[in-house]
């Protein structure tokens, strides 16, 4: 992060190594290594000073508490439900929106990115207007005996809307990228629709679709304000993980931090995974 | 497969009709954006015109009058394009059996196939690779082991050879020549976009010359190259071609030209093209005295060196001369010069 580190170095010595070439140092004024620093810093310092925090010595402890535990294993089955969500809706939409032409395809790009930008926590009472018991579609679903608010269908419901635009940009990027044109080829070579959506369109883009998928599971992971505002917070039922770390901040602030920290590696797993692929393809 | 296709692109300004026999090869040569990409697209279905009447054995694929469709993996047309574009998930014999399997041939049985297909092109030994370890020559020739694997009734070849390396183009053009002898002995029909006056000759039966979206010239490939019609077809063939009207002596053009020519010539009056060969032209700095021979006065525009030879342009046709007369006469663009030609070497073709 120091200018010294910068690899601008005035002069570089004639040695026998071979360089690669770069471009001059001379393309960027000095001045903006500061506020790129202070940037970076801004994010890798509270991480380092939350590592700090970390009560290495009781820390399996924390992270096996009962509390604990259910609000991870809640997390996973919920993140991986609605990671498995987004894949069969959005691998759809993301071709319909790659692939076909209509009328009012732009508006509706428009909306599925909308979860992206709203605040989630408006997400949440969209959704508990639609599936609550008064709701747009909860009030008939009440009538046949389904309740969906505040069950963990609803913690899928909330963490599959934050979390479906992930996936279907990313998927979308990557048809756009591989074109029609082999698609072209399977289709003289006779093979039906669908024959080349499941043989060839979908082989072609599944880096992307994991990259999406992978992307879309961490998003549902983290998910809380939709969570807390449409699925409420019942432990084992409800309560995931940055739930239950927003709640034992009050009570117990190791755990928090635990968690916390549990939540970080995740993250990091998730950005080596998806950066390496797209490092590799 | 016999085929009749009459199209129309207005967008692309494309307006023609053509007509393949079956068990021959058609050849499409034109310039770039003449229209030719757009009649395989038509054929092959990948595009879907405003106008067009598409028949293959008396058979309607296509009627845009009565809305008539018939979508491109159930029209038996295959497509062999520039570039390979082999499945980059699939190994050899895999993309080869693509074509077998999805019409609905059994593991065993597409696998047999494309094997057949492989060793039938000497790619045996390439099966088991993936399409990215192979060379252009060698992804080219799986390719068209993909393409034949269906046995399309129809096969549409889109330049197959313009972006391979030159050393491996005479071949894999050996390799297609036979690929088409046997096809058509099948009756099967072929189509073939091609920028290669060898690839025309060597591969097709029937040539047609596309200018503008229309069809300039069409017949056997022989007489199409050998008395063109159209200015591409001549290039195509290294000749000249000077358009104008038939006159008693030969032709006449519009910027005031007298070609002279000997033998049969088409009546007075109907327009008509003098074609002669650059080997046939003789350069001159002051016009020669007397003798029944066609004299143009002309600009040079342009010396392209062929070897122990030049091409040299002018602004009226082109003339091959050895590069010694191109250094004796200071052969250079914007030199005036008198071509001379004997009228035994100029042929008048009626249009």
């Amino acid at each position: 992060m120091s200018p010294r580190g910068a690899p601008l170095a005035p002069e570089v010595p004639q040695g026998t190594r071979t360089r690669r070439t770069q471009r001059t140092a001379g393309d960027l004024p000095r001045w903006v290594w500061l506020p790129a620093a202070l940037g970076a810093a801004l994010v890798v310092v509270p991480v380092v000073a939350l590592l700090t925090r970390v009560d290495w010595s009781d820390l399996p402890a924390l992270l096996t508490s009962e509390s604990s535990r259910a609000a991870l294993w809640l997390s996973l089955r919920t993140a991986a439900a609605s990671t498995v969500l987004c894949v069969l809706l959005g691998v759809p939409m993301a071709f319909v929106l790659a692939r076909t032409r209509f009328p009012g395809q732009a508006l509706l790009r428009a909306f599925v990115l909308l979860p992206l930008v709203l605040p989630p926590v408006v997400g949440g009472i969209a959704l508990l207007a639609t599936f609550g018991r008064r709701g747009l579609l909860g009030s008939s679903l009440e009538v046949v005996g389904v309740q969906v608010a505040f069950s963990t269908t609803a913690v899928v419901l909330a963490q599959t809307f934050v979390a479906l635009p992930f996936l279907v940009i990313s998927l979308e990027g990557s048809l756009r990228t591989a074109g029609h044109r082999y698609e072209t080829v399977a289709a003289t070579l006779g093979a039906r629709p669908s024959t080349v959506l499941r043989r060839v369109s979908l082989p072609l883009v599944l880096p992307g679709l994991v990259s999406g998928a992978v992307l879309a599971f961490a998003r549902a992971l983290g998910e809380f304000g939709a969570t807390i505002t449409f699925a409420g917070s019942l432990q084992g039922v409800t309560r995931t993980l940055p739930l239950e770390i927003y709640l034992q901040r009050e009570t117990d602030p190791d755990a928090a931090v635990a968690l916390s920290l549990l939540l970080v590696v995740v993250a990091v797993l998730v950005i080596v995974l998806v950066r390496g692929r797209e490092g590799r393809s | 497969m016999s085929i009749a296709l009459r199209l129309q692109v207005p967008e692309r300004d494309v307006d023609l009709a053509l007509d393949v026999a079956a068990g021959s090869t058609l050849g499409l040569v034109g310039p770039n954006g003449a229209g030719k990409s757009t009649v395989l697209a038509a054929l092959a279905g990948t595009l879907r015109p405003p106008h067009a009447r598409l028949e293959v054995d008396d058979q309607v694929l296509v009627d845009t009058a009565t809305g008539r469709w018939t979508p491109p993996h159930v029209r038996g047309v295959g497509l062999l394009a520039q570039e390979p574009l082999l499945f980059p998930h699939l190994d050899v014999v895999a993309n080869v059996a693509f074509g077998p399997r999805s019409r609905g041939a059994s593991r065993g049985e597409a696998e047999r196939i494309a094997r057949d297909r492989l060793a039938e092109l000497g790619c045996t030994d390439l099966a088991d690779r993936r399409p990215g370890t192979l060379s252009g020559g060698q992804a080219a020739r799986v390719a068209l082991a993909r393409a034949l694997a269906p046995d399309p009734g129809v096969l549409l070849l889109d330049e197959p050879m313009a972006a391979l390396d030159a050393a491996v183009v005479p071949q894999l053009r050996t390799t297609l020549a036979q690929v088409l002898r046997r096809r058509r002995d099948a009756g099967r029909t072929a189509v073939l976009v091609t920028h290669d006056v060898l690839d025309a000759l060597l591969l097709t039966d029937t040539l047609a010359v596309v200018e503008h979206g229309r069809v300039v010239d069409v017949g056997p490939t022989q007489r199409v190259l050998e008395q063109p019609r159209s200015v591409f077809a001549a290039e195509l063939a290294g000749l000249n071609l000077l358009r104008g009207t038939a006159t008693a002596p030969g032709l006449h053009t519009p910027e005031g030209l007298v070609v002279h020519a000997s033998g049969t010539t088409p009546p007075a009056g109907v327009p008509a093209v003098a074609v002669l060969d650059p080997a046939a032209v003789a350069v001159h700095l002051e016009a020669p005295a007397g003798s029944p021979r066609n004299v143009w006065p002309a600009t040079v525009t342009a010396v392209e060196p062929r070897g122990r030879r030049a091409l040299v342009r002018t602004d009226v046709v082109s003339a091959d001369v050895t590069v010694d007369a191109v250094a004796d006469l200071l052969l250079e663009p914007g030199r005036r010069v008198h071509l001379v030609v004997k009228a035994s070497e100029v042929q008048v073709h009626g249009l």
